[in-house]
């Protein structure tokens, strides 16, 4: 297998793994969010990636957040 | 990354299947049996993990099928709230697996490990037997219901469907018994971590060094890499390994180990300050940060528990019953019948679940054919959460459990005491046996370390340093199974005031419009503080509660937990008899009953017991007397102690009696609704959306 090959696996492990792990977070992605914006609501202007997490945290932890035992 | 449409299933051999099915029934069945007929001899904890898995196959391969078909007839054509309202972040459609992963990650924290293991008092039978069957009967019924009922509205939340379903009393119930809950829930859980770290320096030092590493994983997530949440947790991790490593040179240090030596009543302070802290400072600093490292983490060490117990195959030291069935026992007070029941609550049934069934979950699932792997399945892992946790405390010799869970009132303030007192019950301990393990893992005295985090972690560290380290590492291991639950019991405390803030805003906002605003500092100062003071409050009195305050909050807790399940269960049977199925009504039914049962028969004996180690009110008034005439018990320091002792068990009773109003308030708004329902020939109209076709093609 060639190097460049090989780089190409690794990184779609690495995706994988990405998408797991933000997935048990409850972590939206941020790429897939300005696609959807893109896609549906092409009339909006895509938040920043720092001001779409700040977002999220609000959502998250705010008056709807849930918690458990 | 997008759904992939899944290739289609090659045609199984029926014969075969069959055959599977048989060899896994066959095989819990024999691990059952030896579990629970094997006397003499000691069983080893693999029989455990058989017997649960065996059966938790079965039960999901049929009884949440039938569920899944007779009742709510799952359809893959039906698209979910996660299509319908598709908007990129809150409503996604999510790979079951991931989903799977995020809701268990969600439903579990401390309470399958705490719950387990003060049980195992009366022996392991007992405990494995409801944590297995409770799951598959009702605490999984619970939660896969509650979820198909949320995604079949939008995601609402169990409060709203209570609404929308019965009607508003039995709605706004449901809120306070919610807020009730929380309120005792953080209680007990920082009493746990009191407990764990009281005048333990290296457990202290490194669960203060989680703050600052919390605080510059929440600035490099905000200013300096933004979003980048698996980066700052794995540099919060490292960072965490370290903080654990170098705990151990605090604690070997004479000058540092004082500054990290705090007694139970300072601890308990300073939870209360940090509380409030988190409770007002922007999510982001702390909160946030805390919460993905401790998702990662507990994920992470779940994972290692399940590794370590099958490769080491530990054999288990308690006998299947111990004298303690009787209700004598020193970790908690009461009869097997109903105590045991509410002792272990999550891992077998939590109402707590239903708030996350009705929560993130719904709202990603992506075709309701999903879930029974996201809400059965889930609960299914966090009950084999709680049989590890069994298997951890029970794999310790008996006289070393009974040492670290007793509390100083029922075994002597010394190790000489504690031995012989411990001996003469029948578990034979020495008191070098007990200062030795002190010694193994770095800790002054592990005597009366009640709550369960210690002794799960000695269980969890006798496993590991078999796999790694030997004996050397006993220590470190001890300290990170401390920082494992310390760091996700302090994330539910940061959370949990937080939440409780916002519902109490949401709650008097209705009397007094200004306290709704959260952008309002006096309003947030104010609601937050009398959040931390409602649990505060449990905190205190439990700390220096001189019977031990885990023999009196966990209890609490356990009815007000169950208490959540019987609403939910409530809700859930309103629902089934609505839709016009009768005839499998049952299936929430018969858990909702059991779980009145349960929890009205244990809160009555906690009020009227005649037994003042049980009831609140026979306690108060011993205490009374004691004050009266001057002659305290030796457990009770003064006068003013006695007093305050009255003070908080007439307290705890009048709030028992408060729980039982409220559950009977919901049930009975909620039997107008059955009956109505039951008179009925055809189907009530509910608040479920009509049925709309999917787009998202082929993701069975």
């Amino acid at each position: 297998m060639s190097i460049k090959a090989l780089w190409g696996r690794l990184r779609k492990v690495f995706r994988v793994i990405s998408y797991i792990g933000k997935g048990i977070a409850n972590l939206p992605d941020y790429q897939a969010y300005v696609r959807h914006l893109e896609e549906k609501h092409p009339e909006k202007k895509p938040p920043t990636e720092k001001e779409f997490f700040a977002e999220l945290l609000e959502n998250k932890y705010g008056a709807h957040a849930k918690r458990c035992c | 990354m997008e759904l992939q449409p899944n290739v289609p299933a090659k045609k199984k051999n029926p014969f075969l299947k069959a055959l599977l099915w048989i060899g896994i029934g066959l095989a819990g069945g024999i691990a059952l049996s030896i579990i629970a007929l094997q006397r003499d001899e000691k069983i080893n904890a693999i029989w455990f993990v058989v017997a649960s898995l065996c059966t938790y196959a079965i039960a999901y391969r049929f009884y949440a099928r039938f569920i899944a078909t007779k009742i709510f007839s799952l359809n893959k054509n039906n698209a979910t709230p996660a299509e319908r309202y598709n908007d990129g972040k809150d409503f996604v459609p999510t790979n079951k697996w991931v989903l799977y992963g995020h809701h268990f990650a969600a439903i579990a924290g401390a309470g399958p490990l705490v719950g387990p293991t003060l049980a195992a008092q009366m022996g392991y039978l007992p405990g494995t037997i409801w944590i297995i069957v409770g799951a598959v009967l009702a605490g999984a019924v619970q939660d896969f219901v509650i979820l198909i009922i949320s995604m079949r509205r939008r995601g609402k939340s169990i409060g709203q469907i209570a609404k929308e379903e019965i009607g508003p009393v039995g709605g706004i119930l449901a809120l306070v018994g919610v807020f009730a809950i929380m309120i005792i829930l953080i209680a007990v859980l920082a009493l746990v971590v009191v407990n764990a770290l009281k005048s333990s320096p290296w457990g202290t030092y490194t669960i203060a060094m989680t703050i600052p590493i919390a605080l510059f994983m929440g600035v490099y997530m905000r200013y300096l890499r933004p979003g980048r949440v698996g980066e700052a947790s794995m540099i919060g991790f490292v960072l965490l390994i370290f903080a654990l490593i170098s705990g151990q040179w605090v604690a070997d240090s004479p000058t540092l180990a004082p500054l990290f030596t705090f007694d139970g009543e300072t601890l308990a302070w300073m939870l209360i300050i940090y509380g409030f802290l988190a409770s007002v400072l922007p999510v982001w600093m702390l909160l946030a940060p805390r919460d993905y490292l401790s998702t990662f983490l507990k994920v992470g060490v779940i994972g290692m528990m399940a590794l370590g117990i099958l490769i080491v195959l530990p054999e288990i030291q308690m006998p299947a019953l111990t004298k303690f069935i009787d209700g004598t026992g020193p970790v908690f007070a009461g009869n097997l019948f109903p105590f045991l029941f509410i002792t272990i609550a999550c891992g077998a049934v939590s109402g707590f679940h239903a708030l996350i069934s009705s929560g993130t979950s719904p709202k990603l699932i992506a075709n309701e054919k999903h879930a029974p792997m996201v809400g059965y399945a889930g609960m299914l892992t966090e009950s084999f959460v709680a049989v590890m946790a069994m298997v951890a405390a029970t794999l310790l010799t008996p006289g070393i459990y009974f040492a670290i869970n007793s509390p100083g009132a029922a075994i002597g303030p010394d190790v000489a005491t504690a031995a012989e007192t411990i001996s003469s019950w029948g578990f034979t301990v020495s008191a070098d046996e007990i200062n030795e393990l002190a010694k193994n893992v770095d800790e002054e005295s592990i005597l009366s370390r009640t709550g369960g985090a210690p002794s799960l972690a000695v269980g969890i560290a006798q496993i590991f340093s078999q796999v790694i380290g030997g004996p050397q590492l006993m220590a470190f291991w001890y300290h990170f199974a401390i920082l494992f639950e310390a760091v996700f019991i302090l994330t539910t405390i940061d959370a949990g005031t937080r939440v409780g803030r916002f519902m109490l805003q949401d709650l008097l906002g209705q009397v007094f419009k200004p306290l709704r605003k959260t952008d309002s500092m006096a309003a947030v100062y104010f609601t937050s503080a009398l959040v931390v003071a409602g649990w505060g409050y449990f905190l205190v009195v439990g700390v220096t509660d001189p019977l031990g305050g885990i023999n009196t909050l966990w209890p609490l807790f356990g009815i007000v937990n169950q208490m959540l399940a019987a609403i939910a269960l409530i809700v859930a049977t309103t629902v089934i008899l609505k839709m016009g199925k009768k005839k499998y009504v049952w299936v929430t039914l018969a858990p909702l009953a059991w779980l009145m049962i349960v929890t009205f028969y244990a809160a009555w004996q906690k009020i009227f017991s005649d037994i003042p180690k049980i009831g609140f009110l026979k306690q108060a008034e011993v205490m009374k007397e004691a004050a009266a005439s001057g002659k305290l018990p030796s457990t009770v320091p003064s006068i003013e102690a006695a007093e305050r002792l009255v003070f908080n068990n007439t307290l705890n009773a009048y709030l028992t009696a408060i729980f039982m109003v409220l559950i009977l308030g919901v049930l009975i708004d909620a039997m107008r609704i059955w009956y109505k329902a039951i008179k009925s020939d055809k189907p009530l109209e509910t608040a479920e959306e009509p049925f709309v076709q999917t787009k998202l093609g082929d993701v069975s």
